[in-house]
Parts: C-alpha cells; structure tokens; sequence
C-alpha cells in the first residue's frame, strides 16, 4: 500500500521544518512508524527530560488520530503505566485537520499542564490531588531516573 | 321423333349417322343427338334452359335422374358414346345448310356472315358445318381468313362449345359444367347461352392440356363392367341434392362444396363403376366445380370381373376452359394486382380468396401431375417455385383451418414430398451462390466518372456504386432488355400439348401462361411489369451514402426527352426529393451544397417555416433556373402532408411526380403500416431510392417496406410477400426465408462494408484504428443502495411472474422494473420521477412503451421501505443553485475565500485545493477530503464536525467554489454553489476521465452518449460545474438548433464537449471532429451503441479513436453485456427475429438478468 501523499508531505515537512523539542523519525521499513522524542516543558516537573514515544498512523489516518503511546516512564495523571496518553485531541477531539505536528505539541503541552479531573492513571491523579508538591517531586525524580538524555545525543 | 323409350340407346352412336332416324323436317329441327333420339323443335332451342327443361319432363326416364344412377348414364352414355365415333370429318349428309337446323343444333344464331363463311368452307354440308363448327376447324379457318383479310368485321359468333378436341370430349365437359341433365346438345347449347356470345373467333372453348393415370376404386362389382379402351365419364357428386347428370355446384356453393371432393366415373354405359381416388378427386373436383377443366378418360385396366374395392385404371384426358384465362373469373383482375392485399393485409380470407387458393391448389396439383414443364421460367423463382408455391397453399390452409378441406392438405404433403425430391440439390447450390453473391461485391463493376457540376472527388469504390445505381437508373432503356420482354417473374409459360388423335395446331398461339403462385392462367404474355427505376443503397455507414446520392443527382440529370407521364404538368422533371429524419435534414443540406459545384445545383429545404414556398410553382414552373434540383423534407413534415393530401387538401409535396425520390435512413419506414411508412410509398417517382445501413433492423419484414417503396414487383404485394418470406420464416425455416429475400435483393440492392477490398486488394476504407475500453464502475454505497432496492424488487416480480407464468403478461411491468435499474445505475436521481409519477424522460420509442409501463408500475412503490427510498434518492435532489457568495458570506470571506483558493488542503495538504468547498462555517477543503471525512464520521456514527472548528457539518451545508473567468477580468468571479450531496459514480468517473483527457489533448473533443436525456441533464450540469465547455442535441432539440451545435462543435476549436441521445446522436450524424466516445449506458443490442460509435468513427475521422462504455460491476448492466455478446451471435446467425421471438428472447434476457 503507498503511503498517501499526506503522510510524505508531513514526514518532509517534520524533518524540513521540525519543530523546537519534538523530533520524529519514521522507521525505514514502516514509514507509518514513527519514533518520537519529546523534550520536556520547562518550567514543568518534566523539564531536562527527554521522552521517548512512538507513534503510529493508521490505515484511516487523517480520518482517525495517529496512535501515541510514551516509551519512556512518565509520572503523569493523564499518562498510565503502559505509557498510554489521555488527551481529547487523540480521542474524540481528532480532527483530519491536525497532523503529527500538532499532535506532538499538544503532548508537550500536555506535560506543562496535567489534567487530574480527568486521569488516566488513576493512583498517580489521586496523589496529584492530594498532594500535588509530593507528586511534582514524583514526577521530577522519575524524570531524572528514566528520562536522562541519551549521551549520543548531546554530544 | 319422340323419345323412343326410358332405356338409353345400346349402342353408341355418331351425330348423324342416322339421319334418317332423326332427321325431322326444317321447321322442325332436330337436335343432333340422337341418343336419346329427342328432337327439339326450333322454338323451343331459342331459349335453352326451357328447352332443357321440357327434355327433361318429356323425358320421364330422365325425370328422376338422381335417384336413378341409370338415368344419369343414358345422358352421359349418348355422350360419350359419340365421342369414339370422333369422325365427324365424314358427312354422310349433303345438303344445302338449313341455317335454322343449323342454328338448332349448334344453339347459336349465326350471322349472315358467319353463315357465309360456314356454308362456303363446308361445301354446303350440314354435317360438316356442325362438326366445322365443334370441331375446331371453323375457328381455324375464320381465323386464317380474317389473318388474310384483316377482316376487322368478323361477327362475333363463336360456338364456345367448340373445343379442338373431339366433341364427346366437350360435350362431357359441357356436361360437368352443366346445371341440367340433359343430352350434350343441350348442354352445348346452354352453356352458349349462360356464356354471352364470344367476342374473337379465335378463342375456344376448351383446350387439350395433358393426361395423367389414376387408380380409382370400383364401387361396385360385377362382370363386364368395363374394359380396357372404354371410356369414362367423370361425374361431380355434390352433396346437395341437386343431383343430375353431371351436375356441378358453383358460385356461391363453392364454399360448402370444398368438403365435397367425391368425383365417380361411370362406364359407357353410363353406369357408375367406381370412384378417383381422393389425392386426384380433390383437384379434379376443384376443376370440375371451378369450371377450369373438363376430364375425358378411358380405363387402362380393369380387372374383368369388378369386386367393390378393386383398382380400375384410367387415363384421363384433362382440358382446360377457355374461361379459366379469363382474368375476371375469379375475381382477380390483374395479373399484378393478384394480391387483392388489402383483403390480405387484414389476415381474413374473402370468399373470393378461397376460390383462388382452391384453384391454385387444384391447378398446381394437376400441373404436376399431368407432368406439364413450363417452356420459359424466371431463373429467379425456380430456386423457389417447387416448394414455395406448394407452402403458400399450406399457410394458406392455416388461414382457414376449419374450412380448409383435409383432402387439400393432404395434396398439399404429396405434392410437397416430390416438390422437394425434384428440387433440393439445386436449391442447395443456389443458396450457396446467392450467399456467395451476396456477400461479395464484385470489386470489377464499372466506375463510372460523375457529372461535371459534382465537385467532389468520389473514391472508386463510390464510383462504381454511381455506375450501378445509373443502371439501375436506366435500366428500361437498354436496348436488349427492352427486347427481350422478360416474362415476369412469377409466371411460367407452357405450351398447349398436342393430344394423340389431334392435329397439330396450326394457330400461333400455341402457348399459354400460367402462374404457379396464384394458379392464374394467361394466354397473352405477362410481360414484366417494370418495377420502378431504382434500388437500395445499403452502403455502410460512413461509406459515403449521401456522397453517392449527390453525385448520382449530378450524374443522372432529367433526360428531357424522357416523358412517360401522361400529366407532363405534374412532373418535377428535374427535381429530386430527398426525405431524411430531422436530424439530417441540415447535414443533407451542407452535403448537398458541397457536393456541388457554386450555383450548379438548386437545394431546397422543405422544412417548418419554410414550407410557405410554392414548391409547385418552383419545380414546374417556367423558369428552369430556379426549379430546385434537391427538395429535402423530413418524414414528418411528409407524413403530415399526406395526411393533408389524403383529406383532399392541396399538398404541396404530393401535387408532384418526382424525377426521383430518396428516403435517407430507410430503415425509418420498416413499419409498413405506419404513417411514414404509407405516406412515403405514395409518392410519385420515376426513381426511388431507398438509402439504409441496415436494411433490416430486426424483422425480414422490414425489407418489406423498402420493397414496396420501391415498387418492386411482385414482392411489393404483401400476400406474396407473406408467402414467401413471413411463412417460411415463421415456420422457422429460415435459410429458405433469407433465401428468398436475398433473391429479392440481388438486383436492386447494393451493399459494401468497410471491410471489403478495393480491385486493388486494399480496403474500401481505411479508417484510423479505434480502442473500445469497459470502463468498470463501482457504485457508491448509497447508489448501491438504491440500487439493490430496486434490484430486489425487480427480480421479486420476475420471479413471481415466473412462478405464476404470467411472464409475458407482466412483461412491460418487468421491463419498466429494469429499466429503472439502468437508471439507477447512471445516477439514483433518474428513478426520482418513478417514484414521484412524474414522466420519465425518455427517448426512444421503445422505451416510450417502457414509460407507461413504468408509469403504471408507481403503484407498486407504495412498500414500506419506500420512505426510505425517497429518502435515499432525495438525497441526489437537492437542488442545484448557483448563489453569488457575496450574499451568503459578504465580501470578507469572499476575500478569504479567493485568499486562500491557493492554500493546501487542511485535510490531504494537497495545494491548491481540488475541487474546493467551503463548509458552512467558512471554511474550505478540497470536496473529495471533506466528504471522506464526513462519510468517515458518519460510518462511526458520529457527527461529522468541521475539521477545522469543530462545528456540525454535513454534506448538505457544503458550498463548492465555482470561478467564471471572463475575459475582460484578472480575477475570476466567484459563485457559491451547494454540493450536491451525491453526484453517481458514473458521473465522477466521466469527469474524472474527462479531466485526464484534458491534461493530455488539451484540445480533444469528445462525444457523450446516453439513453437518458434526464441523464444528460445531470451530466450536462455537473460537466460545467467543472467548467467543460458543452453542446447537447437530443431529441427536444429543434432541427435549427441541431444544425447550429453540430456547426458549432465541427468548428470551433478547443476542448468540447457534445451531449448526445443515443437515438437521436446515434443516427446519421457526423462527428468526426471528435475522437473521444463515453457511452453512459449500454443498450440492449450493441449495434446500437456500434451504430452511435460509428458517428465518429466513419469517413473523415483522421485520428485514432477511443471509446469508453461505461459499465457498472456486478449489475444489470454487466449482465446486459452478455446479452448483447448472445445478441450478436443470433443477429449473425439468423439475422433477424418475429415479434413473439424477440419477447420470447426479451424474456431469456431477463431471466439472465436475474440470475
């Protein structure tokens, strides 16, 4: 099956004009297949991190969203331990309009600002709630454990 | 004397031997025949029948003649006892003639001069004045002397009882015609008087035809009851009670008298010996009763003692009646006018009908068996003769099955069987060669140079058609044709045989004429009767028909001295009527111009407002240089005139003779009883045309029209034409039908197709090579839909029709059904109007039949997913408006709108936007995306929401985006109009294909055909929408716009593209400017949709030409494909089908289709 012409004009468009803190690269032998850094916000519990996602452009894809899932541990209300995201624009929110671009970002944001009224996992938005300085440190401390950089990367 | 006794004389006697016996003074005259030695006084002879009568009562003998066998043999007995003293040559008598004695005996009165000239050549004999007078030999001699003198004078007597032949022989005819048992004197002398007097000396009674055996059956036993030598006499039994010697019912009896065949024969004696058999009583009562023949027999063999049932053996002798040749006899007046069609034309036999089939079957059957050759056949028919004439009978006896005699039928088998052994092989070769002529045209005939005001250049090919239509043309002026005098074609001539005891005749019209297909007799010569100047130019399409007509017009200018009219005012002599279908008219018109050389050729278009003309005045009047050379009118604007003509009003067309008529596509007029069909055979011409690419459409009798718009004889008479062609074909013998058709057609049809060779071996027309693809659609899923709803339904009907077997009933209902399948195919809105009872827009006729059936079908839509339906097809309704989108979105978003015309699509970042809509929230997409989208969405059951806002969207609330350039603007006008919701798959597809031809011959011009105009309305809409620069013609389309948009399309440059009818596109025009050919929807019968291919792909076209019939996969469109490949198969192998045929084959189709 060829690859619509959408989904080349985006992958060019992502290595041509990338945006600041994302990258996404495809697999050579899925081109639907793409693996995904994220920086983390500043100012944000995730900051310094460096996370890695893949995603994944279906079949219907603009019709339906791609599928996002964090490859890296997260400390995240809306984020599960399978690394499965909670975010309206991957759900019931997708629009034809949005691309892997805006998708990204709306990840990113979504690290800046966590959502608790609406968890996807639920211990982490209990503790959120109840303690949200303990579970900022949380997530910090996750951040430092499993989202270090990778040393190629920096140099 | 007085009638010595009751018992009949014992002995045979001569007329006068015993003179002395019989004779009786002058004044009372004796009548010559002294069998039953009653004389008969002069006054009594004056009025026969009374005389006969009177024999009758003074004759108790004879008064009970019908219940008394022996009665009936003492008449019959005298007679034929005279007939083996056949010497009358020797006068035992010599006396002064008694004129009254004479004149007693003989039953006429004759003239002083008669009475001369009879006393002179018999030396004053009485005796041989009598026997002069029966025997032949007055005739004879009267004849040489008026041949010597000129004698213009002559008195008319002529005893029409005289036969050449002995004068027993007349007298037991006389008797077998006679209505009274009396001696043959009597009879001769009735028949004289029921028989007004004759008017030449030369004719005759009766004459010598031929012998043939039989093998009759004895009715009764005994000894001695005949032998070998004597003779017989054939005695008519009628079944009414009216039985006297000899006695015959005719006229008005024939009727009930057509069971009654019984014919016995009786000894000389006059006693009844046996019975004919009935194969040979059939006929020979026919004859009898019909008063064509007499018989005189004598036995072969007979077994010495009889037993009831034994076989005697007869030769019998038969004669035919000078009133068999009389033309009125039966009714039928002319030899060419044999047909009394109108009287056929009804399909009822007349009372007269059935004496001429009785007699034809009688006269066939005696023919052959006397064994009787014809001297001089027509080549033409003796392929057919044998068996064709027999079969006419047998159809005939089909028409009246419950009066048709059994015995008749049975003759009808016999005659078959031999017919048939005499004559296969021949036929079988002749069939041969006539398929072989028909299918080659002789690449040897002679081309011929047109006239000098022709400004074309015709190929050879064209100019050997010109050199045959020119000799068809003059055909009646060559020379040796006229020498000849060829006989007609359905007459035979024969000669009289000569009977062993008669002299040789010496008269010179020892010949006579006989007609095996209606079993008339002749004795003049029927001469050919010349068929109209003319014949079928059956060419191809695309092989230059017109072109050929031209140059023949150029060619063959009026012969001035040529006049064969005796209303030289009414003739048109040097005017040609053309008569075309509308939509040629401005084609003819163009051609015919540029055919001819500037201001060689007056043309003249008969047609709507122009009609004022006086076109009497133009062709017949004074002023030569502007009688109009070619009239062109249409079959309407014919039709409505001769309804005019026919009302008694003046008619312009038809106050004139033609030098020549010629029907374009006559094919046109296959209906024989339609208005075009009549009002064209009336038209007068001395040359008639008929120019057709397919002279047969689907029946053999649409050759029928042509043939008698043609006038060709005898065929243009539809009874032969039923004899000959529809018989045969019905009762499924078709080589034979064709057979016969291909007869018909040699001499005046002339066929070429593209595919023949040229003498120099290269085709007759090259044309470039032309791909025809199946461009395979799949239906969308509401289209689908629609579609399987429609389909169910369909095959519902089918199926319960066939379970109930009411298939041919439910016909049209089940053909309305699939019609609305097709439709459904080409776009759901097209069923709309079933569903709403409104009319269906359709074309041609036959699916005007359709129309009302479908129309009648509403009823049926009431099930209960019809709101569904509507709901479904409403949905390819909404309707079409062009808003300015100023007003629906004021000048800002108009602003954006044209902004962002050069912006990506948000949904497939394709730039610019294809096909860009605007959703009601303003914002814009290419159409294809958003509606993937929203069907996307509607599929998961979601509400479909704007891709960019998140508003509710819906298909129906999309604008698309529509740029009128003009030139005057930089920048494009924009207009708002909303999607339709669902344009058909079909339509799509041709856009599509349209666009790719577009970007690959920017300047291609193309051809749409469908069968809908209702279609193309939709077509025509959504092309613009695309902005595709369109024509249209269908058959709203008036002649003068045609003529407008087929210019157009020839000459303008630039993509086009022309909507087309298939009827009313599929005929005639020419296209060839085009190279690109999109049929919609397939028809039944691909030689339509070839026939529409052909437009483009004909003489002229110059590029390679690509076709594309657009078939829906897996429907009824795809199964009509198979049909159309079976179609195909039967047109070549039978060429052509009966009405209740192509039902039943309709019904085959169907059942394919719901397979």
């Amino acid at each position: 099956m060829s690859l619509p012409k959408r989904i080349i004009k985006e992958t060019e468009r992502l290595v041509s004009d990338p945006v600041p803190g994302i990258n996404a690269v495809p697999h050579e032998e899925n081109l639907r297949y793409f693996d995904v850094t994220v920086d983390g916000p500043s100012q944000s519990p995730y900051e310094g991190g460096v996370f890695k996602l893949e995603l994944f452009l279906p079949e219907e894809y603009p019709m339906v969203a791609p599928k996002v899932r964090f490859l890296t541990k997260i400390y995240h209300p809306n984020i599960d331990k399978l690394g499965r995201i909670c975010l309206d624009v991957l759900k019931t929110n997708w629009s034809p309009a949005l691309q892997i671009r805006t998708i990204l970002l709306s990840v990113q944001a979504l690290l800046g600002a966590p959502n608790p009224d609406d968890p996807l996992a639920n211990d982490v938005a209990q503790r959120w709630k109840e303690d949200e300085r303990a579970a900022i440190a949380t997530a910090k401390e996750w951040t430092q454990t499993y989202a270090k950089p990778e040393p190629e990367a920096e140099t | 004397m007085s009638t010595s006794g009751a018992s009949p004389p014992p002995k045979k006697r001569r007329f006068f031997k015993d003179d002395d016996t019989y004779l009786i003074p002058v004044d009372d005259i004796h009548l010559p025949k002294k069998a039953s030695g009653e004389l008969f006084p002069k006054n009594q002879l004056s009025s026969p029948r009374e005389s006969l009568r009177d024999t009758v009562t003074s004759s108790p003998t004879h008064e009970t003649p019908i219940s008394s066998p022996q009665a009936d043999n003492n008449v019959l007995d005298e007679t034929k006892l005279e007939v083996p003293d056949t010497v009358f040559a020797e006068p035992e008598t010599t006396s002064l003639i008694d004129r009254g004695l004479l004149e007693s005996i003989t039953g006429f009165e004759f003239s002083d001069f008669d009475f001369n000239f009879l006393s002179a050549i018999c030396e004053n004999d009485i005796n041989q004045a009598v026997n002069a007078i029966f025997d032949g030999t007055y005739a004879t001699k009267l004849q040489e002397a008026k041949d010597n003198a000129k004698a213009v004078n002559l008195s008319p007597f002529f005893p029409s009882a005289i036969t050449t032949e002995e004068p027993r022989t007349s007298s037991e005819k006389s008797e077998a015609s006679s209505n009274s048992p009396s001696e043959a004197t009597d009879i001769r002398v009735k028949n004289d008087s029921e028989s007004p007097k004759i008017t030449s000396p030369f004719d005759w009674k009766e004459r010598y035809l031929g012998s043939f055996q039989v093998e009759g059956w004895a009715t009764r036993s005994g000894y001695g009851l005949i032998k070998y030598g004597d003779k017989i006499t054939l005695k008519r039994i009628a079944r009414q009670a009216t039985l006297t010697p000899g006695s015959k019912r005719i006229g008005s009896k024939i009727k009930a008298a057509e069971n009654d065949i019984m014919v016995k024969f009786l000894n000389n004696r006059g006693q009844e010996v046996g019975r004919l058999p009935t194969d040979k009583a059939k006929f020979v009562s026919a004859l009898l009763d019909l008063k064509i023949g007499s018989f005189s027999g004598s036995c072969i063999f007979a077994n010495e003692r009889l037993a009831t049932g034994d076989n005697i053996y007869l030769q019998l002798d038969c004669f035919l009646s000078r009133t068999a040749f009389d033309k009125q006899d039966l009714g039928s007046n002319s030899t060419h006018q044999l047909g009394r069609a109108s009287v056929f034309d009804k399909g009822r036999e007349t009372s007269d009908e059935r004496h001429l089939r009785i007699r034809h079957l009688a006269m066939v059957k005696l023919f052959m068996d006397i064994g009787l050759e014809p001297v001089a056949t027509n080549d033409l028919i003796k392929t057919h003769q044998a068996r064709g004439k027999l079969e006419s009978e047998a159809m005939a006896e089909q028409f009246d099955v419950k009066v048709g005699s059994a015995a008749a039928e049975e003759s009808n088998t016999d005659s078959d069987i031999s017919g048939d052994d005499e004559s296969k092989d021949v036929e079988q070769d002749q069939l041969d060669a006539l398929y072989r002529k028909a299918q080659s045209y002789d690449a040897g005939m002679p081309e011929i140079e047109p006239g000098s005001t022709f400004n074309m250049e015709l190929r050879p090919y064209q100019k050997q058609g010109l050199g045959w239509m020119v000799s068809k043309e003059t055909f009646e002026n060559i020379d040796s044709a006229r020498k000849t005098d060829s006989m007609h074609p359905l007459w035979e001539e024969y000669r009289w045989p000569v009977a062993d005891n008669e002299v040789p005749a010496q008269e010179p019209n020892d010949r006579f004429y006989a007609n095996p297909y209606s079993g008339e007799l002749s004795l003049k010569f029927p001469r050919m009767t010349q068929s109209s100047l003319g014949g079928i130019l059956a060419d191809e399409m695309g092989l230059g028909k017109t072109i050929s007509t031209m140059s023949l017009i150029h060619t063959n200018v009026a012969d001035a001295s040529y006049r064969c009219l005796e209303e030289k005012k009414r003739f048109a002599a040097s005017t040609t009527l053309i008569i075309a279908p509308m939509s040629l008219l401005t084609q003819w018109e163009s051609e015919a111009h540029a055919s001819s050389k500037t201001g060689s050729t007056r043309i003249f278009v008969y047609y709507g407002d122009d009609r004022s003309v006086d076109l009497h005045h133009l062709c017949l009047g004074p002023d030569a240089c502007k009688t109009p050379v070619v009239v062109i009118t249409s079959y309407g604007t014919l039709s409505s005139e001769w309804q005019r003509h026919n009302r008694g009003q003046v008619s312009k067309l038809f106050s004139m003779h033609y030098l020549r008529v010629v029907i374009d596509e006559a094919h046109t007029i296959r209906n024989r009883t339609s208005l075009i069909s009549r009002s064209c055979c009336d038209v007068k011409a001395d040359r008639k045309w008929a120019l057709t690419g397919t002279p047969i459409v689907n029946r053999l009798e649409d050759l029928y029209s042509l043939v008698k718009f043609l006038g060709i004889e005898p065929w243009n008479h539809f009874p032969f034409w039923r004899t000959f062609v529809t018989a045969p074909y019905d009762s499924k013998d078709y080589l034979k039908a064709l057979d016969v058709v291909q007869t018909i057609l040699e001499p005046i049809l002339l066929r070429r197709t593209k595919d023949m060779k040229q003498k120099d071996g290269t085709p007759l027309v090259v044309l470039p090579p032309k791909s025809v693809v199946i461009e395979n659609i799949e239906l969308t899923e509401t289209e689908r839909e629609v579609y399987d709803l429609f389909y169910r339904r369909a095959k519902q009907t089918f199926t319960n029709s066939v379970a109930a077997g009411t298939v041919m009933k439910s016909y049209t209902t089940i053909f309305a059904q699939i019609l609305r399948l097709r439709q459904s195919c080409d776009h759901p809105a097209l069923v709309q109007s079933a569903v709403n009872s409104e009319e269906l827009k359709v074309e041609d006729d036959d699916d005007n039949d359709q129309l009302s059936a479908a129309k009648q079908d509403n009823g049926i839509l009431d099930h209960e997913d019809d709101v569904n339906l509507q709901q479904l097809i409403n949905k390819f309704n909404a309707q079409e408006q062009e808003m300015n989108a100023k007003d629906v979105y004021g000048l800002e978003v108009m602003q954006q709108i044209t902004d962002e015309q050069d912006h990506e699509c948000p949904i497939c970042l394709a730039e610019p936007i294809i096909d860009q809509v605007v959703t009601s929230c303003w914002h814009m997409s290419c159409r294809d995306c958003i509606l993937a989208h929203i069907r996307f969405e509607k599929d998961r059951n979601q509400i479909p929401r704007c891709h960019s806002c998140q508003a509710e969207i819906s298909e129906d609330n999309l604008f698309e985006v529509v740029y009128h350039s003009s030139p005057g603007k930089i920048k494009p006008d924009i207009a708002l109009r909303r999607y339709k919701p669902q344009s058909s798959a079909k339509i799509s597809r041709l856009i599509s294909k349209l666009k790719a031809i577009r970007a690959e011959e920017p300047n291609c011009k193309s051809v749409v055909f469908s069968q809908f105009t209702s279609f193309l309305d939709i077509i025509e809409s959504s092309l613009k929408r695309d902005r595709f620069r369109c024509l249209r013609i269908d058959g709203s389309t008036t002649q003068k716009e045609r003529g407008r948009v087929l210019e157009k399309f020839r000459i303008e440059s630039g993509e086009l593209v022309l909507l087309l009818s298939l009827k009313t596109g599929g005929v005639g025009l020419n296209l060839v400017s085009a190279n690109k050919a999109f049929m919609m929807d397939p028809w039944w019968s691909f030689a339509v949709e070839s026939q529409a291919i052909d437009r483009i792909h004909r003489m002229g076209q110059t590029q390679s030409v690509s076709v594309y019939r657009f078939i829906v996969r897996d429907s009824v469109e795809e199964r009509m494909l198979k049909i159309q490949d079976r179609k195909k198969f039967l047109a070549s192998s039978l060429g052509m089908m009966s009405d209740e045929q192509k039902k039943m084959n309709s019904i085959e189709d169907m059942k394919l289709l719901f397979d």
